[in-house]
């Protein structure tokens, strides 16, 4: 055994370029395949955390077109669905219903902005597992209590003990409102797809919004999760037949199904595909990285034939040759696990710094993965020598007496693996190039409106009664040129909606496509930089009733030849009759995932929920702390104030793609670097074998030129037919991914023709190099050493 | 201790038979030392082979030790190699990554010898060959005539019965060629080893006991020294 070790060390010692570039390789590999481990892992484990987790659903809702086409995917639903189907499905143990919201507390005279607030049923904490919270079986049954989070009670009253505390708010109205805490949970430090932060008494909620809220089919705002032990199997028949009791002929146009809570973020918030994606290409860095160890032990192995050959005359068998050569090479991977282990130890945060990724690396509790990450390790060792040690052990010594070295099987089997890596390179690079290109399309895409310093605000009912005096003293500052009152704003979704008719000559027809709201006042278009085609903008003298804007798509759909036709239409929207009086250019209210949608306009003050107000580009902190001053002078005191950048949340949308985009850099880059580096050993190795013929040649009047042609040529034949494999492969993938989106860059042909020849002039600089070198020697150096 | 009888080695292709060994029957008693010449491609070093289990003739019978190795398999020639023959070569063959002492200790590991009985032979060796001082170094750091006695020390650490040397001074100037020649004869005369070897030098021969002069895969001439 020590024999073995000893015998490791001096093989590295003797080729450090080898052996540095294979220990180079596999560490990325497995650095890549453990980060993608982890990262699996943290996807997989969201909200697996809770007892009931595999018993827990949430229902959530679909709407229907009048042709049957889906209209709207909902994750929440009407707070009338919860009672009913408790009373309608025996199954359902308990259920919940949990309003989500924002919310600013005061405590201590101080402000807290909270986003974590939900109103719920005390049915959530038989649910879900609340940790720590008192033995008390009516918890969240009276109004105005509620229980938090440990964490939250350390920042309001730095203890845990906080139980008959108050935390207070003030109601839109302006009302003081007391809120006793009732109990403390540990909060939810694990992967979960809401992080509850406070829990108020449902029947605080109904008592504010009102018995009509809360009979509404259409108020999609209530997140309703359901304990259902024992799935029946035709659940969907049944909740069919539920909503058909309920509302007439519901079905017809609305469905709610159940989803199991495991399952949500997948559905929702992340992408099965991504993984197996990710997954898939860290595997192929781990093969680009063995196949360099692969080739370079086949290299490395020729040299060594002497001493094989020996030892098999001394009387070494097969067995013990195979086994020294495998036990080696796993000892040799197991060292890069090792390291890779490390460099994944240091890199983490970093790689969370950048995709704003909650991943640790945690051995401890990690046994099955660590048990799996060193059976892949040494299935990695042994499967890379496999091959040559048993071809190499069962070599007749005699036969190679004249020591020309080994070609296995016409290095055909070799120049396979050099054409994959090649393969691989190319693949991703073209990737690369096509999600690069279109996140810059989409960045540089018209997208009929200038999202550009436009600074968001949220409001309240005081606010909007004051936006015009509001409005007067912002605007009189030369760097705040406009400002917007509106329900919600561009970069949100097209989340409102109602029946549409269009009148025309007395006839009543149903418009039977989705045909969404925006409720805006009359500069929103000169804020967001809409262009007006035909008709004229709302006025400040215009109210709800006096005339709606839609946009050219709409007009388009309705059937409208002009934007001039449409003017002066009647349309009755949600039953409210009314002229079109203007068709606004089209533009990407939601992102580009999306077609844009049909849209009609109308003022709606009593809706506004924020205040888009557009800025020059200079002097932004002053402008920002103007705004601010404005903001607290004109709203209801105590409300803490935030902002966004519209831009910023346009950005936001595409936020799997940037970090698709950062991931494929760092994979490519890895690959590529990988694959550069066995090319390199590799290139050395075969020109090394060729010296002598190099010598031949030259002595015989070949120049220079002519041999690096000839050394040349391979690669260039390997890189020619890695990249007619690749360029299929890497169309169809990234024609799929460019499937997500409605607007899309086009595969043009030069990016693969670029992705070739980077992959070629990498080659061929990489193996020019060394044939440069060989080619421009002496011969006689060559020559003297046979 | 070694029966050949009517030995041939060939090579076949479409139309035609190339015989590198010809009816070849030799006996070669325990405790000769027998020198095999001839021009190039005469067929010794194929010959020697054969002698070794590193090849096998084409026909004819081969009985080493009143066994019919010709009939054994890879596993039981392993087994002879370990045991019964050594191998010396013109160009040494040590292993370039281990150090003198490693080299010579290796037959031994294969052979499964105990590390105590191993540190004794070596160490035996090392001194018998007057090498001590080298057991620390590596191949490349010493002279040929030394790689050489390393190579014969490695040979013998098995205690084989046959000793077989293709040109086992064919690398080296000629006083060190004598030494090793000296050492050959040391070996046979002293325990009894029986020694084969391949060379062009007529010199060399004067050492062994036996001559066999080898003619286009034929022995023209056999004659004790």
């Amino acid at each position: 055994m020590k024999r073995f070790f000893k015998t490791l060390y001096r093989g590295i010692k003797k080729n450090p370029l080898n052996s540095a570039i294979n220990l180079f390789g596999l560490t990325l590999g497995f650095s890549c395949i453990i980060t993608i481990t982890i990262w699996i892992q943290n996807e997989l484990s969201y909200d697996t955390f809770h007892d009931n987790s595999d018993k827990i659903y949430r229902v959530h809702r679909y709407f229907y077109n009048p042709d049957g086409s889906e209209n709207l995917h909902l994750s929440n639903v009407a707070p009338t669905v919860a009672p009913i189907l408790e009373k309608e499905l025996k199954e359902i143990e308990s259920i919940t219903r949990v309003k989500h919201t924002g919310f600013t507390f005061r405590s201590d005279n101080k402000l807290y902005r909270e986003e974590e607030v939900c109103f719920a049923e005390p049915e959530i904490l038989e649910i879900f597992n609340f940790e720590g919270l008192p033995l008390d079986d009516h918890l969240l049954e009276d109004p105005l209590t509620m229980v938090i989070s440990d964490e939250q009670a350390m920042k309001y009253f730095n203890r845990l003990d906080v139980i008959g505390e108050v935390i207070s708010f003030y109601s839109q109205d302006g009302q003081k409102q007391d809120l006793k805490i009732v109990g403390v949970f540990e909060k939810w430090n694990q992967n979960s797809h809401f992080h509850p932060e406070f829990l108020i008494s449902f029947i605080t909620y109904e008592s504010f919004v009102g018995e009509e809220e809360m009979n509404s089919w259409g108020s999609n705002n209530y997140e309703t999760f359901a304990l259902i032990p024992y799935l029946p199997s035709d659940i969907d028949a049944q909740l069919d037949n539920i909503i058909d009791e309920y509302l007439e002929d519901g079905t017809s146009w609305t469905k709610v199904r159940i989803e199991a809570l495991t399952d949500i973020h997948f559905n929702w918030h992340s992408n099965k595909t991504y993984i197996y994606v990710l997954a898939s290409i860290s595997l192929l860095i781990l093969i680009i990285g063995s196949i360099n160890y692969l080739n370079l032990n086949l290299a490395m192995y020729s040299r060594r034939l002497e001493e094989i050959k020996v030892r098999k005359i001394m009387g070494a068998s097969p067995k013990k040759l195979i086994s020294q050569l495998v036990g080696e090479s796993v000892l040799f991977c197991l060292t890069a696990l090792f390291l890779a282990a490390g460099i994944v130890y240091l890199f983490l945060p970093e790689f969370n710094h950048i995709l704003g990724s909650p991943l640790q690396f945690v051995l401890t509790d990690n046994f099955p993965m660590i048990a799996g990450f060193i059976l892949l390790t040494i299935l990695t060792g042994v499967l890379s020598v496999l091959y040559p040690a048993i071809v190499l052990s069962s070599f007749n010594p005699i036969s190679t007496r004249s020591n020309q070295g080994l070609s296995f099987g016409k290095n055909s089997f070799r120049t396979a693996l050099v054409v994959f890596q090649f393969f691989v390179s190319i693949a991703l690079i073209t990737s690369f190039l096509i999600v690069y290109k279109q996140l810059s399309y989409i960045q540089h895409k018209e997208l009929g409106l200038q999202k550009e310093n436009i600074i968001v605000i949220p409001t309240t009912p005081q606010l909007i009664e004051k936006l015009d005096v509001f409005r007067q003293e912002l605007t009189a500052n030369p760097n705040i040129l406009s400002v917007s009152g509106s329900k919600r704003v561009p970069s949100d979704g097209l989340w409102d909606n109602n029946d549409a008719e269009v009148e025309s000559d007395g006839v009543v027809n149903t418009i039977d496509f989705r045909l969404p709201n925006v409720r805006v006042d009359e500069h929103f278009l000169s804020t967001y930089g809409v262009p007006l085609i035909a008709g004229r903008n709302f006025d400040e003298t215009d109210v709800e009733s006096s005339g709606y804007l839609i946009n050219e798509q709409a007009a388009r759909q309705i059937g409208w030849e002009s934007a001039e036709e449409a003017i002066g239409q009647v349309i009755s929207y949600g039953g409210q009759r009314a002229n079109v009086i203007g068709v606004i250019g089209d533009f990407h209210y939601e992102s580009l995932h999306v077609p844009i949608s049909p849209i009609i306009l109308y003022k709606d003050p009593s809706s506004y929920n924020r205040v888009s107000i557009r800025v020059s580009p200079f002097d932004r902190q002053r402008t920002l702390d103007l705004i601010e001053a404005k903001w607290q002078q004109y709203n209801v005191p105590n409300y803490s104030f935030y902002f966004e950048y519209v831009e910023d949340s346009y950005n936001r949308l595409y936020r799997s793609e940037q970090n698709i985009k950062i991931i494929l850099t760092y994979f490519m880059v890895i690959a590529i670097s990988i694959a550069i580096l066995g090319l390199i050993a590799l290139s050395l190795f075969m020109i090394q074998r060729r010296v002598k013929e190099i010598g031949v040649r030259k002595v015989n009047g070949a120049n220079t030129s002519e041999l690096m042609v000839m050394l040349n040529k391979d690669f260039v034949k390997w890189v020619i037919i890695a990249f007619a494999f690749a360029t299929p492969l890497a169309w169809y993938a990234m024609s799929s991914w460019l499937e997500n989106f409605a607007y899309k860059t086009q595969l043009s042909w030069w990016i693969f023709g670029l992705a070739g020849v980077l992959a070629l002039g990498v080659a061929l600089l990489t193996v020019s190099l060394q044939s440069w070198r060989a080619a421009s020697r002496n011969p006689v150096e060559a020559l003297r050493y046979e | 201790m070694i029966r050949l009888s009517e030995i041939d080695k060939y090579y076949s292709s479409k139309f035609q038979r190339t015989f590198v060994l010809k009816g070849i029957n030799l006996n070669i008693d325990e405790g000769e030392f027998v020198s095999i010449m001839g021009p190039s491609g005469a067929g010794k070093s194929t010959l020697l082979n054969i002698l070794g289990l590193l090849d096998h003739p084409s026909e004819g019978q081969y009985h080493l030790l009143d066994q019919p190795v010709h009939q054994l398999k890879e596993k039981t020639k392993t087994e002879y190699h370990r045991n019964y023959i050594g191998f010396i070569f013109q160009a040494y063959h040590l292993i370039e990554d281990l150090t003198v002492y490693e080299n010579i200790e290796t037959p031994l590991l294969y052979k499964g010898v105990s590390g105590k009985e191993r540190k004794s032979i070596v160490a035996d060796l090392l001194d018998r060959f007057n090498i001590v001082a080298k057991k620390d170094l590596f191949p490349e750091q010493i002279s040929g005539g030394q790689q050489q006695l390393v190579g014969i020390a490695r040979a013998i650490a098995g205690k084989p019965k046959l000793l077989l040397a293709d040109e086992p001074t064919g690398n080296l100037h000629s006083d060190q060629g004598e030494m090793i020649m000296e050492l050959l004869q040391k070996l046979n005369k002293e325990e009894d080893m029986t020694i084969i070897q391949v060379t062009h030098s007529e010199r060399n021969a004067t050492y062994g006991s036996r001559v066999i002069k080898l003619v286009d895969g034929m022995i023209q001439s056999d004659e004790k020294a």
